[in-house]
């Protein structure tokens, strides 16, 4: 940077401090942001990532999810998903497995990250009462969630205590072993135990940095063709001019 | 208007003069210009490396041992950490960068700000973001170019690789030391931003600046270069 430049950055630097200063917006404001990575449980193979925005009393979840089972009856597997609250805060080991059959079900994993705080349904009842709606669900293999819903209570006071736990549910039969795939969900007996089993686990905790939305747009663009293109007006001035004096000289030599 | 011959002489040599002076000058400007700022360097495939995770970002021990925490949330932190205190100065001795730092938030629609691209801006840190040397992931941004006037703050960026160091003096007077463990360049609209600004167990930094082939419709650059660095240490300014 030249002298000249650093001059002109100046004002620009000063009036940037003053305006551009904004802090963790959570800090000054007391709202909140947690944010936790979704692991694979009882070998889904899935992955996520989820985050929690809370305002008030709204909270906004951004979610994001692959690699889970695909079709249950040749449609969409649907994933329902909670806030587990009020208990340790974590995901479980395979040490949950209290009844041995290779599957941590849902009632098994309790100890570990709770009941259902909030649903993350798709529309409607965020309430443990929709926990089970299959209709409310996530869809599929691979999905985005995205809602701003009214954060009840006991689910803002477990995310502020550290002990709130995102759990997806849903995984492929095929993975487990017969006596699985025969067995009766712990929560709704008329479904198989695999549709309500965790198959992502990950425990929210405060975001150390408040994220934002997508890339950063840091480039003009002038050294994109290789091109100084204020250098290059001046050369092209010069030209110009050069020009000019070969005329004005051609001129006084016709005169003469 | 009737000028001696004399005279015509002399204005003719000087013309000449001028023609050539200028014809130099406006080569040499021109030649300058297209050649003298070649599009910023990117990070090559071999030299990128994944995002540092949980655990493999260890850059030095901690100087004394900290507690486990109960609960897995709070994951054991690696390396040494400072308490806050804002940044001001940032010095890249690998890429030659040496610059002030401004402060920049979230623009309206939740993206960060970054600094004017019509000055030869500074850097600047994400408010958003930790202070440089407190745990998680302090972000620093800056422009590869500028609109009209060339090479831009991080122009360089690219070029890093992973243990160049990075020095970031801040506002209590230490100067925080953190070594590069990857540079990485992404699309943006495939930004992963758990990766750059997610939490981390040990004190980190993000440089991110533009890269990719420029756009000339769009006027915008389709991707970032991101480099991941961890604090190793801190001295005195």
């Amino acid at each position: 940077m030249n002298k000249k430049t650093a001059l002109w950055c100046v004002p620009a630097f000063a009036l940037g401090v003053v305006v551009l200063t904004g802090g963790p917006a959570f800090a000054a404001t007391g709202d909140a942001s947690y944010q936790g990575t979704l692991d694979a449980i009882n070998g889904s193979n899935g992955s996520g990532t989820v985050s929690v925005e809370v305002s008030g009393d709204q909270a906004t979840v951004t979610q994001t999810v692959t690699g889970l089972a695909e079709t249950f009856d040749g449609k969409p597997y649907p994933h329902v998903q909670h806030i587990h609250i009020g208990a340790k805060g974590e995901c479980p080991t395979t040490a949950a497995d209290t009844n041995g059959d290779g599957v941590i079900s849902t009632t098994e994993g309790q100890p570990s990250y709770g009941e259902i705080g909030t649903t993350l349904s798709t529309s409607g009842d965020t309430s443990p009462a929709a926990g089970t709606d299959l209709t409310l669900a996530g869809m599929g293999a691979n999905y985005d969630y995205n809602r701003t819903f009214t954060l009840d209570a006991a689910t803002a006071a477990s995310l502020e205590a550290g002990t709130a736990v995102v759990v997806v549910h849903g995984l492929d039969p095929a993975t487990l072993t017969k006596a699985a795939q025969d067995a009766k969900s712990d929560l709704v007996p008329s479904l198989p135990l695999a549709a309500t089993s965790p198959a992502l686990c990950g425990a929210l905790s405060e975001s150390q940095a408040n994220m934002p939305d997508g890339g950063v747009g840091t480039g003009g663009g002038s050294t994109s063709s290789g091109a100084d293109m204020g250098l290059l007006a001046l050369g092209a001035g010069a030209l110009t001019a050069a020009g000019g004096a070969v005329v004005i000289r051609r001129r006084l030599i016709a005169r003469g | 208007m009737i000028i001696p011959a004399e005279k015509r002489r002399r204005g003719s040599r000087l013309a000449t003069a001028a023609a050539v002076l200028l014809f130099t000058i406006g080569c040499t400007a021109t030649g300058f210009a297209l050649w003298g700022n070649p599009p910023p360097s990117r990070p090559p495939a071999s030299a990128a490396v994944s995002a540092p995770s949980q655990e493999s970002v260890s850059a030095a021990p901690s100087p004394e041992p900290i507690s486990v925490p109960p609960t897995p949330r709070v994951d054991r932190i690696v390396g040494p950490t400072l308490t806050a205190s804002e940044p001001t100065q940032i010095n890249v001795p690998a890429i030659e960068v040496d610059s002030v730092l401004m402060q920049l938030g979230q623009n309206p629609d939740g993206t960060v700000q970054t600094p004017s691209l019509d000055e030869a801006s500074p850097a600047g840190w994400y408010t958003g973001s930790p202070t440089p040397g407190a745990i998680g992931p302090s972000v620093i941004l800056g422009h590869v170019d500028s609109r009209v006037q060339g090479r831009a703050v991080f122009y360089r960026l690219g070029e890093m690789r992973p243990g160049d160091e990075i020095l970031v003096t801040r506002a209590d007077a230490t100067v925080a030391v953190f070594v590069v463990d990857g540079v990485e360049e992404y699309p943006k609209d495939d930004f992963p931003q758990f990766a750059v600004y997610g939490n981390t167990d040990h004190a980190g930094l993000r440089l991110i600046t533009c890269g990719g082939e420029f756009n000339e419709t769009t006027r915008t650059y389709p991707n970032n270069v991101v480099v991941y660095a961890s604090l190793v240490s801190s001295h005195a300014a």
